[in-house]
């Protein structure tokens, strides 16, 4: 099963992710977002090996997509402030009013690796999280 | 993608058209897009003109819901749209009016040299840029400083690199607010943006971010080119970057906090990325005293950028920047929103002017421009493609009535940059610039091939129309000859 597609925005970048459950989905968007910043490379040769771990809160959201938003939002905050690349995530509560997640996964190390596209900010634009027949789908539009 | 604009625009004249308010419920004004037969063609393409009509919605809004001629599909407000609302009746300021990359904006200096004189030193010059200029991406820059010095630069904008030598008072004259807008307050800044700001003053930026040498290729106006000292055939400069992750993440925060002011002052809004809160509110003060941070470390960082472009320079032809003429035209913002008087209806009001992708245009005599553009009006300056041209415009009278003093801000995209990855070859545009003399530099093929010619509308017919329609007057235009890409 494919875990994301890129959809065509004009001036921006948007991605459709899939997941068999909200978990999954919340995952596979992250690998994805990941992906649309670093590219399809192998992190063993490009990034120091240090692991990074973080625990990551938030609440009082009033919907599904505000904790999408509050999610990807931190991880993209952690990125460009810690260079954590998430590469596992520990989701302990997971619903439409707070995430609870152990995340962890290498420092990026910007001496033997370039980022291919810098993501400003994850919109609120066409943010769509819904359930689907096979599970869960989500449609993110990123300013970059 | 497919537009999905139902209604069909209403044609005024041979520049602008009319989305009536009666398109969707809640439309308070109508929307108005400055365009042509040609450029209207891409509107439908994709779903621009449906978020001029979504702006349109904000309370407060006053005359119409403005698009330039470069308008795209932008999230939110489109890009390349102007709204102004009244302050004093319950009027709006919205974050995704201004974008993540507050006062994201370009700068054009020009310097004493002729094309033929510098012409065999492009591809030495292109290279000691792209070294000496960081691109920043996870990278910090060399302008390295502490946070009590931050909060400096979040005050004092362009004044502070000019206060550690990173150029000389001219250079402030010659930049829109003097490179710091009043009423900014570091307190209203979150740890959050501090923390992504603090390695990125002096950096470049990526994506559509650059710096070009170019060449005038074309004169409109020669009394003011001989005023301004521009001459065909003379090397200039031009700079385009923002506030780097700090306005992106002032812009987050308060995106956050208006979301919740949509339920507490019971505002109605298409998009939530419109998410607003009246001017006169606490969330819109909190706002709009971060964004002037944001808009003032950009001011910043331009300058810096110039500091280091100039230093490359003198590296380069072992000479003074001075001695080479490298002296700022004007620096214009063209993602902001500023309180400023507009007549509307014959009445004096305080509006609030959101510029997403969109440059003020002052008319000649306006008390904001610097003494020395008093006769001419603002410079304003317009970006093309790393193909094709750029410009310098100068603002209009006209512009003063229709535009609340706006006008375009560049190209405009019109493919995806996922299209344009999939339809372009790399070596074959590579090739193509070659040919036309032009060296382009950047971190990836992928950026210069997301960044190509064809991926943009051509900014001559942009300027084309809002020349034709009066908001702007032509003054001359470059062509590229070095282009480095963040």
């Amino acid at each position: 099963m494919k875990t994301y597609e890129i959809i065509d925005h004009t001036a921006d970048l948007g991605i459709k992710v899939y997941g068999r459950d909200l978990e999954e989905l919340f995952i596979n968007s992250a690998d994805a977002m990941f992906e649309v910043i670093l590219g399809k490379q192998k992190p063993g040769a490009l990034f120091e090996k240090k692991e990074f771990k973080k625990f990551l809160l938030h609440k009082n959201a009033q919907s599904i997509e505000d904790v999408f938003i509050a999610w990807m939002g931190e991880l993209l905050y952690l990125f460009y402030t810690e260079g954590l690349i998430m590469k596992k995530a520990d989701i302990q509560r997971l619903d439409s009013e707070a995430i609870l997640a152990d995340v962890s996964g290498p420092i990026f190390n910007p001496e033997s690796y370039q980022i291919k596209t810098e993501i400003k900010a994850v919109t609120y634009h066409e943010l769509e999280v819904q359930k689907t027949d096979k599970g869960y789908q989500a449609q993110i539009i990123f300013d970059i | 993608m497919v537009g999905s604009l139902q209604v069909k625009l209403e044609k005024i004249d041979n520049w602008r058209w009319r989305i009536p308010r009666s398109y969707k419920p809640g439309m308070r004004v109508d929307g108005l897009i400055y365009s042509d037969e040609k450029l209207l063609k891409d509107l439908y393409q994709d779903k621009a003109a449906e978020q001029v009509a979504n702006v349109a919605f904000l309370p407060g809004i006053v005359q119409y819901s403005l698009a330039m001629p470069d308008i795209h599909w932008g999230y939110g407000f489109p890009i390349g749209g102007v709204a102004a609302t009244d302050i004093e009746a319950g009027g709006v300021v919205s974050p995704g009016g201004v974008g993540f990359d507050i006062n994201c904006g370009v700068r054009l200096l020009k310097t004493e040299f002729q094309q033929e004189e510098i012409q065999d030193k492009i591809k030495q010059l292109v290279y000691a840029l792209f070294s000496d200029i960081p691109s920043g991406l996870g990278v910090g820059g060399d302008i390295k400083v502490s946070r009590k010095q931050e909060e400096k630069i979040l005050l004092k904008g362009a004044a502070w690199a000019v206060e550690q030598g990173y150029g000389i008072r001219e250079d402030l004259e010659c930049t829109e607010d003097n490179g710091a807008i009043a009423g900014a307050d570091p307190n209203s800044v979150s740890e959050r943006a501090y923390e992504r700001g603090k390695t990125q003053s002096g950096t470049l930026g990526s994506g559509n971010h650059f710096l070009e040498i170019q060449a005038i290729d074309q004169l409109y106006d020669r009394q003011i080119c001989d005023f301004l000292g521009l001459r065909l055939g003379q090397v200039t400069i031009m700079i385009h970057s923002g506030s780097r992750g700090l306005g992106y993440q002032v812009c987050d925060d308060n995106l956050k906090t208006m979301l919740r002011c949509l339920s507490k002052y019971n505002i109605n809004v298409p998009d939530r990325q419109l998410a607003c809160a009246p001017v006169n509110s606490s969330e819109g003060r909190q706002y709009l005293a971060a964004m002037r941070c944001a808009a003032n470390y950009a001011w910043a960082n331009r300058q810096c950028l110039m500091h280091l472009t100039r230093k490359t320079f003198e590296r380069i032809f072992n000479s003074s920047w001075q001695k080479m003429g490298m002296h700022l035209i004007y620096d214009v913002a063209h993602n902001i929103a500023k309180i400023e008087k507009h007549t509307v209806e014959g009445k004096e009001k305080k509006l609030c002017v959101h510029r997403k992708g969109a440059t003020r245009a002052f008319a000649p005599g306006d008390p904001s421009l610097p003494d020395r553009y008093k006769n001419i009006g603002q410079p304003v300056i317009i970006p093309g493609d790393m193909g094709r041209n750029s410009y310098l415009l100068v603002g209009t009278q006209k512009a003063m009535q229709e535009t609340f003093g706006s006008t375009c801000h560049g190209a405009g995209r019109v493919k995806s940059r996922s299209a344009a990855l999939r339809t372009i070859d790399a070596n074959k545009l590579i090739k193509e610039l070659e040919a036309k003399n032009i060296v382009v530099k950047a971190s990836g093929r992928g950026t210069i091939v997301e960044e190509a010619p064809e991926a943009y509308k051509d900014v001559n017919d942009v300027v084309k129309v809002v020349a034709g329609a009066g908001i702007s007057k032509r003054v001359c235009r470059m062509k590229p000859l070095g282009v480095i890409k963040g």
